[in-house]
């Protein structure tokens, strides 16, 4: 009987002291906390009125995709089991917010290090200087979401789709790498209700380059100005495709973005010296200007999403040669085998339901700038469709979609149907 | 024809009309920038209380946890091949170095596993498509629905490999695992595993473990070679679970009090093998006339035991390996991708052979018995015997292993230091005057955060 008192009167101080604690920290300002939140990792909050966050949480993403291959004469099927994401993300804000910092490992590739960067605010945090490799802002609206957000959960490497399942056909024909590594700079304007997020930056325009073999030739210049005529979205759902957050109001966004990639040595700006060789009069190697224009619109509301997007991109130079004799000189028409040179419209919806079921639907058409068999572009339809659950506050996430791609290659047209599977843990 | 000077005159327009004020919504493309007070979805946590070696961090919260362990192991090595002990070859190597995270925050029945190896080499040898990195050797999510049963998904050391592998490497009784294990065990490989267990009445338990698994190991990150690995495991134990999770460590450490035994049975069926083990997918990839893909299947058979009792303990493997070659291979792929057709003089036969040559076939067996002193400090002796088949890859060279370790252990498996001595005798095709086998010494010390 002794024993049983002595332990319930330990199991009660323990308690109190338990509750005293929380209620301490919810009612006082304390010093330091340790905070576990779901779906969002471990926040370590150092110093009085949390001076100093530091946030760490980890994601994986296991997959298999099966694939069936239509040529018109032979019919293929593959399948493929993948780590679709294996990450581990530090965000670090500190001096009273006036500096953040953001690592992301990535081991599903042979570098171990996706994105790094420093961002300074000032004109009391109304502008943000960022310093580093992240995803850029020059691209379409979902491409600046970090991938674990995507509505159809699909293998990447390093952050890039392999055969564009992740975020469809716009990006897998004119964005490739999401990051950059650069100058960003960001501002925030409002007037009441009306939000405009105008930046700037200056970038390599080779994707993401820690370890790039080639020096970069020429770099690449970009904006993008944001309108949010009904107010902020919640948290990131300005940029994901899902309202996993259910907009209590309508939100509405309109974007538009530009960049000007001198001397792009890959096909879409977004790898370093892949390209086949282009030469100058002199019989130098050089590369043309790769720009590109995007325009995208977001609505959400109660669980339901629509978005469109769509890209144009061009080349531009002169003096530019396909030989080294300086005899052939590079068009319009004959860069469309270098570089991606086309447009593309994205449109897709989703909704999600209260207990966190996801319907997906998107629909890209790929129209190249010249239809010739050597394109870079050809012209494509896809389809995707697609079902996600999600759980723990988005901490894990089901999936399953189906896409169906019709590839009019002049070549050889084909029809390809993709179907994924995964399951995304983030803690 | 979209240029600068019109895109910079816009964005300059678009600052200059508006009346700037400073906002206090965030607008962040990750949406973890924003610390609020813990409420519905947060959970304060604390770092768990006392302390002993091995236990790593540990973060809590009321429903679950976060632990992250670090291992380290270094050595001393030196070896010689020549009969007379000179030429003596020395060196320090760190031999693993592992920071592990397992996870269950928000709910018991799910968890999240990842292990990273810092002294692994971050890219493969080969180029291309192939190089991955085996930094990661763990990335897995696994769903406990029952104490009974558990799946999980993603990158993991396999379940149906020799009984060696079924213990980390920081726990085995010996520097390293034998010669049979680095003959037939791909170790690490992406797939779907589930593993049961059941009680059949009295003391006796059966342990069930099957898996499908790209057949590639780490090599399938990005890319998966041929069809699945389909492997199953079932063990046996007559007298009920090993005291202390025994099962998964080699000493005694725990000392058990009556005997305790596994036995167990294996067999992998991959179709579509592409190269020599499992460990290296996609380094050997054959093709028919029209050049499609065609693969050897490639089967593993095998039987193992562990015993414990009262320090002492034994281990035993018998492994075999067998591959079917298909009739149509008429040539190979290049890593560059490019196809080089055989010569037409080249028969069938001929081309069985070449295919048989990259892949490891033949059957190993391996004896090992151990036993620790009271005063912790252990000793034991391995024997292993390598037999290839004549048209087997070369993985044989050394066939005959006698290992002997002395081992003092400071706290368990978490920290301990080992001496070997080995000798791996050459096979007799590779005897010279001068050389019949290596000799080797080797000191290893473990610790575990």
């Amino acid at each position: 009987m002794k024993k049983i008192l002595i332990a319930f009167a330990t199991v009660i101080c323990i308690c109190n002291t338990a509750y005293a604690q929380l209620e301490d920290i919810q009612n006082k300002e304390v010093d330091s906390t340790l905070i576990y939140k779901n779906g969002e990792g471990v926040f370590i909050n150092i110093g009085k009125g949390g001076a100093n966050k530091f946030n760490v949480f980890t994601t994986i993403q296991s997959g298999i995709q099966f694939n069936t291959v239509d040529s018109g004469s032979n019919t293929s099927s593959t399948n493929r089991m993948s780590l679709n994401l294996a990450r581990i993300n530090l965000n670090f804000t500190g001096l009273k917010d006036k500096v953040q910092m953001g690592i992301i490992t990535d081991f599903t590739s042979t570098t171990p290090i996706l994105e790094g960067w420093v961002g300074f605010n000032f004109w009391a945090k109304r502008a943000k200087l960022i310093i580093g490799q992240r995803q850029t802002h020059t691209n379409n609206r979902l491409a600046m979401a970090d991938e674990r957000f995507a509505a159809f959960m699909s293998q990447t490497i390093a952050g890039n789709a392999t055969d564009g399942n992740v975020y469809g056909g716009l990006m897998q024909n004119f964005v490739g790498a999401t990051r950059e590594g650069g100058l960003f700079l960001e501002t925030n304007l409002s007037i009441k209700n009306l939000k405009i997020y105008p930046s700037l930056s200056i970038t390599t325009g080779e994707g993401q380059n820690f370890f790039d073999p080639t020096p970069n030739v020429g770099l690449k210049y970009g904006g993008r100005l944001d309108i949010l005529p009904l107010g902020n979205f919640i948290k990131n759902n300005a940029f994901i495709a899902h309202d996993i957050y259910r907009e209590a109001k309508p939100k509405l966004a309109f974007g538009v973005a530009a960049s000007f990639n001198a001397k792009a040595s890959s096909p879409i700006g977004s790898d370093n010296a892949t390209l086949v060789p282009i030469y100058n009069r002199a019989g130098l190697l050089t590369y043309a200007n790769y720009t590109k224009i995007v325009a995208d619109a977001m609505f959400k509301y109660k669980g339901f999403s629509l978005i469109g997007e769509y890209v144009n991109s061009a080349v531009t130079g002169k003096d530019l040669y396909t030989n080294i004799a300086g005899t052939k000189k590079l068009t319009t028409d004959t860069a469309s085998a270098y570089y991606n040179i086309g447009s593309a419209l994205n449109i897709q919806t989703a909704y999600v339901s209260k207990n966190g079921l996801a319907f997906d639907c998107r629909i890209t058409t790929v129209t190249p700038e010249f239809a010739n068999a050597t394109s870079k572009v050809q012209s494509q339809t896809w389809y995707g469709f697609g079902i996600n659950k999600y759980l723990k506050n988005n901490a894990i996430k089901v999936g399953l979609n189906v896409n169906y791609i019709n590839d009019k290659k002049i070549a050889l047209p084909t029809n390809k149907l993709s179907t994924n599977f995964a399951i995304q843990i983030t803690m | 024809m979209y240029t600068l000077k019109k895109i910079i005159p816009a964005l300059i327009f678009a600052l200059g009309f508006v009346n700037v004020q400073a906002q206090i919504e965030e607008y962040d493309m990750d949406s973890t920038l924003g610390l609020k007070t813990p409420k519905n979805n947060a959970q304060f946590l604390k770092l768990k209380k006392g302390y002993v070696l091995g236990d790593g961090v540990t973060i809590q919260s009321a429903v679950g946890r976060l632990n992250f362990t670090q291992s380290l192991q270094t050595s001393l090595n030196v070896n010689s091949l020549n009969k007379n002990l000179s030429n003596v070859n020395a060196s320090f190597d760190i031999n693993r170095a592992r920071l592990t995270m397992v996870g269950n925050v928000f709910d018991n029945k799910i968890s999240f596993i990842s292990r990273l190896n810092f002294s692994s080499n971050f890219q493969s040898v080969t180029t291309g498509a192939r190089s991955f990195n085996t930094t990661l050797q763990e990335a897995y999510i696994e769903y406990r629905p029952s104490r009974k049963h558990i799946f999980n998904f993603g990158l993991r050391a396999d379940y149906i490999d020799s009984r060696e592998t079924r213990i980390e490497g920081e726990s085995l009784a010996f520097i390293n695992r034998s010669a049979l294990s680095a003959a037939f065990d791909a170790i690490f490989d992406y797939g779907l595993r589930y593993k049961g267990a059941y009680k059949l009445g009295g003391k006796n338990l059966l342990k069930t473990y099957a898996s499908i698994t790209t057949g590639d190991s780490r090599s399938a990150l990005q890319n998966n070679f041929g069809g699945f690995k389909y492997g199953v495991r079932i063990d046996y134990l007559p007298f009920d679970r090993f005291t202390s999770g025994g099962e998964f460590y080699m000493e005694d450490l725990a000392r058990e009090q009556k005997p305790k035994l596994v036995l167990g049975v294996i067999y992998s069926y991959n179709n579509g093998a592409s190269s020599a083990l499992g460990t290296n997918g996609g380094r050997w990839q054959y093709g028919d006339d029209n050049r499609n893909v065609v693969l050897p299947k490639y089967s593993k058979m095998g039987i193992d035991y562990l015993f414990k009792y009262s320090g002492f303990y034994s281990m035993g493997s018998y492994f075999a390996t067998n591959a079917s070659i298909p009739n149509n291979i008429k040539g190979e792929f290049r890593l560059n991708g490019t196809f080089i057709t055989y010569p037409t003089t080249q028969n069938i036969t001929q081309t069985k052979q070449v295919v048989q040559s990259r892949l490891n076939l033949g059957n190993a067996f391996n004896i090992q018995a151990g036993y620790l002193l009271k005063s912790d400090w252990s000793f034991g002796l391995r024997y292993t015997q390598l037999n290839a088949n004549t048209a087997s890859a070369n993985y044989a060279q050394f066939n005959k292993h006698y290992t002997f370790v002395f081992a003092k252990y400071l706290s368990g498996n978490n920290l301990k230091i080992q001496t070997e001595i080995g000798y791996q005798q050459l096979s007799n095709a590779f005897r010279t005057t001068t050389q019949n086998g290596n000799q080797y010494a080797q000191l290893m010390v473990t610790i575990q955060l």
